[in-house]
């Protein structure tokens, strides 16, 4: 762990009601994101990722509930925070881009006035000062004429260029910490690539931290310090990148890795790991990954591996 | 966007002549020569001649539409009634004005209410604010409006004695009478269409709530006002623009509810046409009305592709 | 407004549940929401009044007995008698017959045409046929269908219509206008589901095999309009009920002496201020309910069969 964290999850649990009781979707998550770290969470769909940024934000709605646990966010913690409070965080201190950059902007609004409306919110300025500024966000995420192109709806952008004003919107107000959800998921692999060199530079310019959230291993290799594997709503792994990759130590990561085509890969046949992750809120006992690990043992099925420190990384396996 | 317009008006027009043609055919193919109905089945054939001659009915039935039809779009000349001997124009003239204001006056009170009643609803979905007011829409689309309006009079004016039991009192008699002789016409009138269009918007709302782009609003820490600012002026986009068609439908109801409180408006003119059959009345009359539907229609296009940007800016 | 990702999904069911299965599901379904069984019984007390009126009525509903007239509610006269002395509750019980009659075969004459249409025209999009069709049905849209169905039954008449050895009353003339009335309606909703299903896989799928144009339309394309036709019909049953009633009020509907519930509504407008407030109360509740109770059942339906709401917005 980093000294001094920017963000500390602990034991993060959110529920749903699911008759007759409440489903799990997170099971006691704990990560940290250290100033300027750029800290990626992978797994497949499903795996409870999404919903644990979005209790960083204190976007959880109802009937979902966060049921245990903290966050942390400089110190402060997030989950006592009033609603009022939260509003004055979101957009200034922790910001939060998300997958669908098609459907992410208002319609019936200008961008100018929605980046107008999120400057406004958070700075004293005033609409002409906020405007200028509106201008230098769209510059600075690479929109060709900015001044004029305030006056646009967002139909008239593409996709990538959707989600650059989208990262726009969310650093204007130059946040300590950026979640970027599947960011460029929705998009092309060209514009996939203009994305991320996009958060890189302003994580350059602006000493951002990013969590990274995504089920491309690719993207997570290129771009975070550290990874952390979920599955079924738990953290399998977590790490630094590097080590991660190279020397995986829980099976589920060794699978997923295993599962990704290499250039050089000659003829032999995908690997897939069988079976599928349960659906969101099954009760579980034991390990998650139990009844799909190719080295499971009795244990697993009982009782739940803690996410224990080993040689650097931290795993959640009775193997390791 | 100008030339959606144009194209939606030249298909009104057409529909419009299509309609006059019907409603003409109809009135004239109608066994019975007006002739007969005015001067009575012994009239004599010279009689008869002379009243055909009169009132040019006498020419075939093509030039006779498109005579009047001339009138109309020319002079504003919808014919004299043959049983009143008057300017149908006239007729119109007096009687359109006054069901004009009740459908307005229901209009008003049924978007003050409706809108905020589905907004509400919305935002306390599935509390008690949401479950009466869904109570009180399906009450309010179930139960007639003459009927409603019968139960008004009985109340309102019989019992309370607060608003006259019928007819119109008209601006010179002065506005507070004036007034009370149209607020229980214009309720019954209304209440249907605020049951409609409050569910409308709250299940617009609803769905707009659910959209990501409220979902960023929030993300980016929006003031809860300006989030509902953001949602509301989505939502309201086909709400406003089924309010402007239900001006047209609410003329069509306004028939019915005017002969419950005995206001003479297009009812009057109409209905008493029916039963005399004066049918030159009825056919100018219901061209009327379709004039104005057909308006009503086209207006509540032009508004729902001007405020959505998608639209407005694509070429119809 | 949930950020949850949600329930797990249910469960796949392999193959596909017969006809009778899935009616007892739906039945259950409907039945298990509050609202949905309130609106099924109240359907289900009308239809049985309805078709048992003529065993239940206490009295004969066009029986006159002038003795008897303007009689309050008593025990021998559940509802009072009107003003010619008829029972009101007989009267009543048999104005049932009428509006359900008016309510259901309009609609299975809408139901009919716009199918027949919407179909047409989604399955051959991109045809001349298709822009006849819909431009027909835009055109219907534009007309205030209530207006002129006043307009026609005025100037046509308001007595039966002869064929032959059959003569049909002066309601077969409503059940037809009102039917025409739900035809674009109906054609609009089918077209758009059709529009989107005749591109489906499976379509071309069936076209492989070896089905023709009207096998596929009849048989995959017409399953998947059921869910929101069955909701349409429901709520405009409710529809062509107020508006039967709305008709009989002005005189153009059902004909006296046969007893309808807006014709009822009609004598009773002559006797509001005078005290007898059973002739009015009574047959407007019977409406009232009637028409709640199609409306709760349909917006059940709805809430079962049609989640995405394919709805064919204002019609009356």
């Amino acid at each position: 762990m980093s000294i001094d964290p920017l963000l500390e999850i602990r034991d993060l649990r959110i529920a749903f009601p699911q008759p007759p009781g409440m489903a799990d979707a997170v099971r006691g998550v704990s990560l940290d994101v250290g100033p300027g770290e750029a800290v990626g969470v992978v797994g497949e769909s499903g795996s409870g990722k999404t919903l644990t940024a979005l209790a960083v934000m204190r976007l959880i709605d109802p009937p979902g509930r966060i049921v245990g646990g903290a966050v942390r966010f400089r110190g402060r913690d997030i989950l006592a925070l009033s609603d009022a409070e939260c509003r004055r965080m979101r957009g200034s201190e922790v910001s939060m881009i998300f997958q669908d950059p098609l459907t992410s902007l208002n319609p019936a609004f200008t961008i100018g006035q929605q980046l107008t409306d999120v400057i406004m919110t958070h700075q004293h300025v005033s609409r002409r000062a906020a405007r200028a500024r509106a201008a230098d966000v769209l510059s600075i995420v690479g929109i060709p004429a900015p001044a004029r192109r305030l006056a646009s709806y967002p139909h008239e952008f593409s996709g990538g260029m959707r989600q650059r004003v989208l990262i726009g919107m969310a650093v204007a107000c130059r946040p300590r910490l950026l979640i970027a959800d599947e960011p460029t998921t929705a998009l092309d692999v060209t514009i996939q690539a203009q994305v991320i060199a996009l958060i890189r530079r302003l994580r350059a310019e602006l000493g951002l931290s990013v969590l990274f959230i995504t089920h491309n291993l690719d993207l997570v290799a290129e771009f975070c310090d550290r990874v952390a594997v979920m599955y079924a709503g738990a953290i399998m792994e977590e790490g630094p990148t590097e080590a991660l990759f190279s020397a995986a130590r829980h099976p589920y990561t060794q699978a997923l890795l295993r599962c990704v085509p290499r250039l050089g890969d000659t003829g032999a046949a995908l690997e897939t790991i069988d079976g599928a992750p349960p659906p969101l809120g099954t009760a579980i006992a034991g390990c998650a990954f139990a009844s799909r690990c190719p080295i499971v043992m009795e244990r697993c099925r009982t009782e739940v591996p803690p996410l224990r420190p080993v040689a650097g990384q931290r795993v959640a396996c009775w193997a390791a | 966007m100008l030339r959606f317009i144009l194209r939606r008006m030249v298909f009104s027009v057409g529909v419009l002549l299509v309609v006059s043609a019907v409603i003409f055919l109809l009135t004239h193919l109608v066994p019975g020569s007006p002739a007969i109905i005015v001067l009575g089945a012994d009239a004599s054939s010279e009689q008869v001649r002379e009243f055909e001659r009169r009132y040019g009915l006498d020419r075939p039935l093509a030039v006779q539409y498109l005579a009047w039809l001339r009138d109309i779009v020319l002079h504003g000349d919808f014919g004299r009634s043959y049983i009143s001997g008057q300017p149908i124009s006239g007729e119109v003239a007096r009687t359109f004005p006054v069901t004009l204001e009740i459908v307005i006056l229901a209009f008003l009170f049924c978007v003050s209410v409706s809108l905020p009643l589905g907004i509400v609803s919305a935002l306390y979905q599935g509390r008690l604010v949401d479950h009466v007011a869904r109570i009180f829409a399906v009450i309010g689309v179930s139960v007639p409006g003459f009927w409603l309006g019968l139960m008004l009079i009985v109340y309102g004016a019989v019992h309370l004695r607060l608003f006259p039991p019928g007819g119109f009192i008209p601006w010179s008699a002065g506005l507070g009478p004036h007034l009370q002789s149209v607020v229980l016409p214009a309720l019954a009138l209304g209440v249907y269409y605020t049951a409609i269009i409050s569910r409308m918007t709250r299940s617009s709302m609803i769905e707009v709530a659910a959209q990501d782009y409220i979902r960023t609003a929030r993300a980016m820490g929006l003031s809860r006002r300006r989030v509902l600012q953001y949602a509301l002026k989505n939502a309201l986009i086909p709400v406003v623009s089924v309010s402007a068609m239900s001006v047209g439908y609410m003329f069509g109801w306004a028939i019915i509810i005017e002969q419950v409180f005995n206001i003479a408006g297009l009812s009057r003119a109409l209905l008493s046409a029916i039963f005399q059959r004066d049918y030159y009345t009825v056919q100018a009359v219901v061209l009327v009305i379709t004039t104005v539907f057909i308006t009503a229609n086209v207006a509540a296009d032009v508004v729902y592709r001007l405020l959505d940007p998608k639209i407005r800016g694509v070429a119809a | 407004m949930s950020a949850v990702a949600g329930a797990p999904a249910p469960t796949v069911v392999a193959g596909r549940p017969g006809i009778a299965a899935r009616l007892a599901s739906l039945l259950r379904q409907v039945l298990a929401s509050r609202l949905g069984l309130v609106g099924a019984l109240i359907v289900l007390a009308v239809v049985l009044a309805a078709w048992l009126a003529p065993v239940i009525s206490p009295y004969d509903p066009v029986a006159v007995d002038l003795e008897l007239k303007l009689q309050p509610p008593s025990l021998a006269h559940l509802m009072g008698t009107d003003q010619a002395g008829r029972d009101i509750l007989s009267r009543a019980l048999w104005g049932a017959r009428v509006s359900l009659l008016v309510g259901v075969i309009a609609v299975a004459i809408g139901l009919v045409g716009g199918i027949v249409l919407g179909t047409l025209a989604g399955f051959y999009a991109g045809t001349l046929l298709e822009q006849a069709i819909m431009r027909t049905v835009d055109a219907l849209f534009s007309i205030p269908l209530l207006v002129w169905a006043i307009a026609v039954v005025g100037i046509v008449g308001v007595g039966p219509i002869t064929l032959g050895p059959l003569s049909i009353p002066n309601e077969g003339k409503v059940i037809l206008l009102v039917g025409f009335l739900y035809v674009p309606a109906i054609a609009r909703v089918t077209y758009s589901v059709v529009l989107a299903e005749s591109r489906a896989d499976y379509v071309r799928a069936r076209r492989v095999q070896g089905a023709n144009d009207l096998e596929i339309m009849a048989t995959e394309i017409l399953r998947n309009c059921l869910s929101p036709l069955i909701v349409q019909a429901t709520l405009f049953i409710a529809i062509g009920i107020i508006v039967e009633a709305s008709l009989s009020f002005v005189g153009l509907g059902v004909q006296p002496p046969k007893p309808s519930w807006g014709s009822m509504l009609a004598d009773a407008r002559g006797y509001v201020f005078s005290g007898e407030w059973w002739l009015p109360v009574f047959p407007g509740l019977f409406i009232s309910f009637t028409v709640i109770g199609f409306n709760l059942l349909g917006d059940a339906l709805r809430d079962v069969l049609d989640p995405r709401k394919r709805e064919a917005g204002l019609v009356v």
